[in-house]
Order: structure tokens, then sequence, then C-alpha cells
């Protein structure tokens, strides 16, 4: 069976295939996952949408206050952005993605939509409580990325609707992001970490903290933002050191023990690059 | 005069290399996407590790359109068996499955599409068995056979065993001063060349017979292990190697499996057919890296004067024999490069329901030297002793011997203490190693020395090549050396030119062909550069003093005071009288003298010694070191390699720019086996099925890799060269893992030593503390 290929140049056109498509298409755009799967005969689409083309969803830009991400950029269109720039944790993330060749295919769109374990731009996204903007031919919706993935391979985006935007909010950029590997490229993380503090007058106001890699898709650790907001940063910085995130639910693998000891001292050096980028410390 | 140019040791660029960076190099798939009516090649393999094959149903699989042929073992044309060196493993499964690799039915339909749709319309029914998964379990006396009725191990799991003995092991260690007892732990490890196995098989349809492209090490001994499966004589199987992408010794057995395929399907058919793994199924199906388990003693008196060496040394054989001088390497190389009067290692390699072990570039030497060479760094650290002062007390000096018996000779190029030096020098070992700001990372600096000998040591080990004068002065050279990377055909084209006395680009190498080469012994155990080079010394030696016994006539000169350079023959001391050699190649053919030759080499024979392992096993060694620093993060566990220096005595140097890729592609597997390659399997099924699961180092994981070239001349190597291709590959893992030791002052035992390994070593060691 032959499957039905489109190219569209605008998101409209996009949303009025996926609408006609329904849950029998998938959207592609470096198909650096999606590709493997159809390869694999894992996944056997009736229709392929390829959002490549569209012009405007590779834009990068202010917009009030949020940076907002298009649906197509990739992620070395990211890493070229001087906006992106004031997010080094968004960076750091983006630029240990895959290999170049990967980088230059794959989105920060997909890397959230595709919903996987550890995925690094999506888990530091969540650390800067990004929002996602869903678009569908009836209208618009914004949805927090902490409540974007569902579990593995599930998403709350519709299957007649489109990623267009990710918002990062402007607030946020005293951030980092650390993760561990068995090697220095091209591996997947074994524990990540993207992080990001506000903070008046030296105490935090606000923490976003978002755990890769130890659940079966990335989650926020509230039980750690809790621990840092209204405090001096040395002091919160002080209470979370050794501590264990309970939202890291770690099932049996040979990483376990692994993720187990070192998931606190990775979350403390996250949150201390974090502090010192916002001069909190 | 005495000012003739040299070839030897020029940094001449490899023929082969601008059209493999510019892309106009053709491998065998190129080739197969030349070919028309090509039919493809597709096998079913058993879902499991150990299961008897009750039946196969290839019913459907037939009726499909496009589907030329499907064989199962009742329609082999010749032996159910092959092998490198047994016929132990089936070409199709006939009644048990072994490991997860056998297949049991073969495909061959118009297209790739079609032979995979074909495939899964195979019914193959199996009853399941217990796989027998622990080489020492299956040691036991009345453990069931893995192989009721093989070639050579009949009656037995043992594929086979070695042991050295000198001296009174036992009664040396009762009264050493110190005494360590450690096991090591070595795991499985994949070749991961970038050319997945394959074939194109094409049925001759002039003389009978069949013709495989195929990659491998040895033209000839594919043709040997594959043609009483096509129940054809060896003249007709004739096997061409193209270029090779990459083989790392793997390609020597394991692409065996996709050859057979190809052939018999092609037989079957008439009809060309190319076969080639997924990179799953080369996961999954070709040798690999043995696993080895090895428990030894090793003592010293109280100045740390080695005394004596116990080991026993139990090898996963996995489910074939395939090439297995595992034990006997192990056994040789258990004492390193050091001075050990008693010594008694036994070895033994134990089938098992896993992937088979084979061929993989250094053949044993890297499990052997990583537990001597962690041994002689626990020793420093026990007397409170530099680890290179360790070393140099008991290195190997002329006249010394190894375990074997074998004394070290200075004029077969002995340069161990040479390259120890250089890398200390280097590396600044007389320097503590600089420690960073960062509190969380400890640093620390390792080494390791070693050994490894040319060639492979059975009495069978020699070279032929054929020599062929052109008219107009150049030279064919015909040999079965394969070009597989590691830069043979600049060798080989380098020692013809400098030995007949003209220009490499009159000189043209016939590689890799069975039918137009002698036997030149495969290209394996480091040995081409040695053996095939002084077999091409030889032959142009011959063609070269013919030569100048016509261009004496012509020149009314003795031969003796003739030279050839650059395609001239001259008189010695007067230039001015001289003659073109395709001149006299044209006299020399009027004249009845013959214009071609076979050069032929054998290194001094060595009986080997079945009983105690007493034999001089290898004519030369190449010796080396390397020294590493480490960073170790001690939150993370995680560790960056810093600095490696390596120096390797090699001999004279032939092309120092092949040498050193070869010394830096060594060094950086070895790099790979010690930080993160593990081929894992999980009731002999592999866990480790795509690069994504099995990882090897990137280039962000190496530091600048820095390599020092000794010079030690071997007085029996052509121009006085040894063996390059494996040593390298040895000394890596010993070196980091002792400068993990130096770092953080813990001793690992077992590989690979990743960042979880390094983790739970320093929180085990704070809970002790504790």
């Amino acid at each position: 069976m032959a499957t039905a290929f489109y190219l569209p140049k605008t998101v409209k056109e996009a949303c009025a295939l996926l609408g006609e498509w329904g849950e029998r298409v998938v959207i592609t755009n470096g198909g650096t996952d999606i590709v493997i799967e159809i390869g694999k005969g894992r996944l056997v689409p009736e229709a392929n949408v390829c959002i490549r083309n569209i012009e405007e969803l590779h834009a990068i830009r202010q917009e009030g206050e949020f940076l907002s991400i298009g649906g197509a950029a990739t992620f070395d269109e990211m890493l070229a952005s001087p906006l992106v720039k004031a997010f080094p944790g968004m960076i750091e993330a983006a630029g240990v993605i895959g290999s170049p060749a990967i980088r230059a295919m794959g989105t920060l769109a997909g890397n959230i939509c595709t919903a996987a374990p550890a995925p690094d731009g999506c888990t530091m996204a969540m650390g800067l409580d990004a929002r996602v903007v869903l678009r569908s031919a009836a209208g618009e919706r914004t949805v927090p990325l902490s409540e974007m993935l569902l579990g593995r391979g599930k998403t709350a985006r519709r299957g007649d609707e489109l990623l267009t935007q990710i918002l990062l909010p402007l607030s946020k950029t005293a951030c980092a992001y650390q993760r561990l590997a068995r090697r220095q490229a091209q591996d997947i993380a074994k524990v990540m970490v993207g992080a990001s503090l506000e903070t008046c007058g030296g105490v935090i106001t606000a923490a976003a903290v978002a755990l890769g890699a130890v659940n079966a898709v990335p989650c926020r650790a509230p039980s750690v933002e809790e621990m840092l907001v209204g405090k001096p940063a040395a002091e919160g910085l002080e209470a979370v050191r050794d501590f264990f995130p309970p939202e890291a639910k770690l099932r049996p693998s040979p990483f376990r023990e692994y993720k187990q000891q070192v998931l606190p001292t990775l979350l403390f050096r996250t949150l201390e690059q974090a502090a010192e980028r916002g001069g909190g410390r | 005069m005495g000012r003739k140019k040299t070839i030897i040791g020029q940094p001449v660029i490899r023929p082969d290399a601008l059209a493999k960076v510019q892309g106009r190099a053709r491998y065998i798939g190129d080739l197969f996407l030349e070919r028309k009516n090509c039919l493809v090649g597709r096998a079913l393999f058993a879902p499991c590790s150990h299961a008897r094959l009750l039946r196969v149903d290839t019913s459907a699989a037939e009726a499909l359109p496009g589907v030329v042929t499907v064989m199962t073992a009742k329609d082999l044309p010749g032996l159910n068996a092959y092998g490198a060196a047994a016929p132990d493993k089936p070409v199709l499964a006939d009644g048990i499955i072994r490991y997860q690799g056998d297949p049991v039915a073969f495909v061959a339909a118009v297209d790739r599409q079609t032979a995979d749709r074909a495939v899964a319309l195979i019914r193959a029914e199996y009853e399941p068995l217990e796989p027998q998964l622990d080489p020492r379990e299956n040691l036991r006396p009345g453990a069931p056979l893995i192989h009721e009725n093989h070639p050579i191990s009949r009656g037995s799991n043992v594929s086979s065993k070695w042991r050295v003995e000198r001296g009174d092991a036992a009664a040396a260690l009762a009264q050493s001063d110190i005494v360590l007892e450690n096991d090591f732990e070595t795991q499985m490890a994949d070749h991961a060349y970038l050319e997945t196995e394959n074939c194109l098989a094409e049925p001759d349809e002039i003389e009978g017979g069949i013709h495989l492209i195929a990659p491998g090490h040895s033209a000839h001994l594919n043709c040997r292990s594959l043609a009483a499966a096509f129940g054809l004589p060896h003249s007709k199987v004739h096997v061409t190697t193209p270029i090779v992408g990459g083989s790392f010794g793997g390609k020597e057995d394991s692409n065996l499996e996709v050859a057979v395929m190809a052939g018999v399907l092609a037989l079957k058919t008439g009809r060309p057919v190319f076969c080639e793994y997924t990179r799953e199924e080369s996961l999954r199906n070709s040798g690999k890296r043995h696993a080895t388990r090895s428990h030894r003693k090793l003592g010293a008196t109280k100045d740390g004067i080695l005394t004596a060496l116990e080991a026993d040394i139990v090898v996963d054989k996995g489910a074939y024999r395939s090439i297995d001088p595992i034990p006997q390497r192990m056994s040789m190389y258990g004492g390193g490069v050091y001075r050990i009067p008693n010594a008694k290692v036994e070895a033994r390699s134990v089938f098992t329901h896993h992937v088979y072990g084979c061929a993989f570039r250094g053949l044993g030497v890297p499990q052997a030297m990583f537990s001597i060479e962690c041994q002689m760094d626990d020793l420093a650290r026990r007397l409170g002793m530099d680890p290179v002062e360790l070393r140099l007390k008991n290195l190997l000096r002329e006249g010394d011997s190894i375990i074997t018996g074998q004394v070290m000779r200075a004029d077969r190029g002995l340069g161990l203490e040479k390259c120890i030096r250089e890398v200390c020098g280097r590396i600044g070992w007389d320097r503590p190693v600089e420690q960073s700001g960062d509190p969380n990372i400890r640093r620390g600096r390792g080494i390791a020395a070693i050994m490894y000998g040319s060639g492979t040591g059975y009495p069978d080990d020699g070279a032929h090549c054929f020599v062929n004068l052109q008219m107009d002065g150049s030279l064919m050279v015909g040999i079965g050396t394969a070009e597989l990377g590691q830069g043979g055909l600049a060798a080989m084209t380098q020692i013809a030119a400098e030995t007949l006395g003209i220009s490499c680009s009159m000189v043209n190498v016939n590689y890799s062909d069975n039918h137009a080469s002698p036997e030149t012994g495969a290209t394996v155990a480091s040995r081409s550069t040695v053996f095939v080079g002084n077999a091409i010394v030889r032959g142009c030696t011959i063609l070269k003093e013919r030569m100048l016994g016509c261009a004496g006539k012509l020149l009314e000169e003795t031969p003796e005071n003739l030279e050839i350079e650059d395609g001239i023959i001259s008189v010695r001391g007067n230039e001015e009288k001289s003659v073109p050699l395709r001149q006299v190649v044209r006299a020399a053919y009027m004249s009845q003298v013959p214009l071609t030759a076979v050069g032929d080499w054998y290194p001094p024979l060595n009986r080997p010694d079945p009983v105690n392992g007493q034999d001089d096993r290898m004519h030369t060694y190449t010796f080396g070191a390397q020294a590493v620093e480490v960073s170790v993060d001690i939150g993370t566990g995680v560790y960056t390699l810093d600095r490696s220096v390596a120096a390797f005595d090699i001999g004279r140097v032939i092309n120092p720019l092949c040498a050193e890729g070869q010394v830096e592609g060594g060094v950086t597997q070895g790099i790979g086996y010690a930080m993160m390659e593990n081929f894992e399997l999980k009731n002999g099924i592999a866990v480790s099925d795509t690069y994504h699961s099995y990882l090897i180092p990137t280039s962000m994981d190496l530091p600048s890799l820095e390599t020092i070239l000794v010079e030690a001349p071997n007085e029996l190597g052509p121009y006085g060269a040894k063996g390059v291709g494996e040593p390298p590959v040895t000394a890596a893992a010993p070196a980091i893992r002792n400068a993990l030791l130096d770092a953080i002052g813990i001793p690992f035992y077992s590989l690979p030593i990743t960042p979880m390994k390094v983790l739970a070593a320093l929180k085990a060691r704070e809970r002790e503390e504790a």
C-alpha cells in the first residue's frame, strides 16, 4: 500500500490535510525518529504530511512575553538564532542532540511530539515552563508543555492539530541543562535535568525544574520547585542538595541504580548553574 | 654513490585514498547496483538460541510472485557444513538451532522487498530447548554437548585448549613475598565495520563453478572454506575481494555466512545473486571478540621481582569454532612483557549457545594484556613502587625469555624499553599529574606495555606471490592479501618498487584474487607487511638478478657493477653508461629469460609444543607502550580521556602515514573496548543489535591521539619491518584502567569500565568507609 505524501507550503494547507486524514496521517519534518519507525515497519501511515517547506513555521521571534520557536524550526536554526542564545540552557540542550546531521534535520517540535522518554530539547523546554500552540482548521489552543506529554508516544495533540509554536517565557533566561550519557556524543542520555530560576532581590520567586529519562516521558518536579521558591538562592540550593525528587519513578533497567545515585547530583549542579546565570550565587 | 633514493619509509599516498574520499571507489554493494538481472537473497533466522527445528513450510513463500527459489537444508548442492577452521557450521539448520544466527531457509527473489516478504511467509516450527550460556557450566562432566558430533571436539564442549608450563609455579608462589590473586572478566565486542557482510555470487557459465565477489581476509581461505558446501573442487571456486569496507578480523570468516548463502542460491538458480546483512543481522549473527574469564595469581618478591604466574582461563566460544587460537594466545602472552621464571597457565575455549567468537584485531591478546598489566599496577601499589619502575625492573631484555621459553633477540627488533621511555618522556611521567581546580574532578595517569608477534605461529604460515615483468618495464604483482583499509597496497607497492628499482607508479598489485595469485596466507595476524613483503622482495630480487644479467651483456659490464633506479639500469659510478629496463626486458625475452617468478617466504619453522607450550611461536615481536591521562567526575562517574600517548616498535617503517593510521585506529578501538563497547545478550539473544544500543567511541570521546613510531629493525623482515595491524589495540584498556586506579584509587577487573561502574564503585567505597 502506497503512502500519500504531502508537502504543504502553508499552515492552513497543512491543517486542512490533517483534518482530512485525521489519525491515519503522520506529520514529519526531519523524520529523524519517524523514518526509523516506518523503515522497521512499526509504523505504517496512510499519509505523510511533511511540514518542512512551511516557511512561516521556521520563524524564531519574540512575541510579547515569549520567545516563539516555530514548529518547523530545526535545532540548527535554533542554535544560529541570537534570540535563543538568551536561553543558555536551550543552547546546551539543542547542541547535544544526536549528531550534526540530526541537528540539521530534527526539530524541537518533533522532539516534543514524539513523546520519547529522554528528549533533550523537550526536557529543557519543560524546565522553562514552555507552552505549545496547537492549531487545527477549527482554531488554536495553547497548552502548557507539562500537560502536553501524556505517556510514551502519547500527547495531548489531536490528530487534526499541528504544533505551530513553542513559547518560552522571556523571564526564564537564568536556565541550565545538564545530561549524563555513556559517551560524549550521539547517545541517549540516562539522566537529564533542565531548570530555570527567577529571582528578585536574591530570593527565588519562581522555579521550573524538569527531569528527563527517569519516567516514560519528561516531567516537572514540583517537589523541588516548592523547596526553592521563597528562599534565597544559596539556601534553596542547600535545601535540595542530595535530594531525590519523588517525581522520578525509576523502572527496572540496567541503569536504574545509576539513575538513583546520580540524579540528586545532576539536579543540584543544574540548579547551581542556573542560579549562577541569574546572578543568584 | 650511496645516494640511491629510497622508497621505503616514505609517506607515499595510498593508491586507494583519493578514490575513497571522493566516493569513486566501488565496493561490492556498488557492483550489485550496476548489475542487471541480479537476484537478491535473504534468510530466515531462528528466533531463539537453542531449539529443535521441527518443520519448515515454504509453500506460501514459493507461491509469491517474484520469488525464484526457496531453499532449506534438503536442497543444498554439497556438504551442509563449512567453516574457516573446521566444517562445523551448517549452511542451513538441520535439526538443531545452536544460536540465534542459524539460518533456517534461504530465499532468492527479483528484489529485496519481494525477498523480505517471502521470508516473512515462511513458517518454521521449533521445540524450544534450554540454552547453555555459561562456559564454566558447560565444562562440567555430564554437561550436555552443544555439538553431538563436532568434527574436532568430539565428545566435549571444549573447542580448543592450550597450556604453558615452565618451572614450578606452585612452589614459587608458596615462597613469594607477595601473591596477588584476581579474577578478570572481559566482554564480547563487535567489530563495527561500516560495510556489513555481503557477497555477489555468479555462476561461471563457461568453465563451470562459481565466482564469489566477497569481502574477506583471504580469497584462498574463502575458497577452501566453502568449496565442499558447493560440491565443487577448489579450482572451480573463484573468489575475488575488491576493496573492503572494514573488517578488523571479522570478515575472515563471518562473511562466509553470507557468501555461502549467495553461492548456493546462485548455483540453484543459475543466476547472479547478491546477499547482504542488515546492520541488525550483522550485529546478531556475526562473530564477536571472545568474552573471557581469567583467574590469576601473580607472585613477586618484596623488592618487586616477579617470581611466578598461575592462571586458569575460560573463553566463551559461542556456538561454532570459527577461528580459535584464543587459548593459545591468552596462554603464551599471560606473562606480558616480563621475565617470569615459573608459570602455569591453562586456557580453554568452551562452546555455548551464544554468538560465536571469531577473529578480532588482537586475537585474545587484548584480554591477556589487560590482566597482566592490571596486576602489574596492583603490584606496584602494593609495593609502593612507581608502576614504570616496577615494569623496568622486570622488563624483557635481550636474552630474557617469555613464559613459553622463547628468548628475545635484539636482531629481531627489541624496542620495548625504548617504547616505555618514549611515552614516559612525552607524557611527563616524572611530573605529578596536574589536578583540576574543580573539587569533583580527580585526575590520574596510567601506563601499559605490550608485545605482539607477527604471523600465526603455525607451521603452515608462509607466503607466495607472483611477480610478472611487463614489456615496458612495469611490474604486476599477484598476491592474495586483501585491502581492508589497512594500507596494505601502499606497503606492497613500495616494497616491490624499492626492490626492483622502479617507481611506485610502475607497479600494479593484483590483490585478493585466488585465481590470479598463489597462496599468500590470510591478511591476518599482523603478518602481511612482513610475510608477503618478504615474498615480494624475494620475487623481485629474482627478476632483478635476471635483468641485471641481461643488462650486463648489453652494457658489457659484470652484473655486480650494475644498479637499477627509477627503471634505468646503469653502471655504478658511471651513470652515463645505462640502458632502460624496458629495453632489457625485451632483450631478456628474446634470449629466453623468463619474465615471471614466484616469490616465497616462510619464517623459521616453529614446532608447537602441545604439552607445555614451550616453543618459539613467532619469529619477531612488535612491542609497545601507551600512557594515558583521565579526569574522573566523582559525582557522576563520568570520566574523560584527556591524553593518549602510544609508542610502538614496528621495526623499520615502510610507510609512516599508513603506520600512524594503523596505530590511531587500533588505539581508538582499544579505547572503545575499555570505556564503553559491550555486546550484550540475554538468554542468548542479542540485546545490542543496533549502534543505538552498542556504543563505540565518537571523535568527541577521543583526545588528539599522539603516536610515536619506534624502529628496532627485524633482521628477517623486509627492510627490517615488523607487524603493525593488531598491537595498537592491546594497550589502551589496561592503560585507562591503571589511570583510573591512579585517579580514584579503585581497581577495576572487568571491562568495559563505564561511568555506571565507576560511580557504583565510588558509592560502594563511601559505604565501606562510613
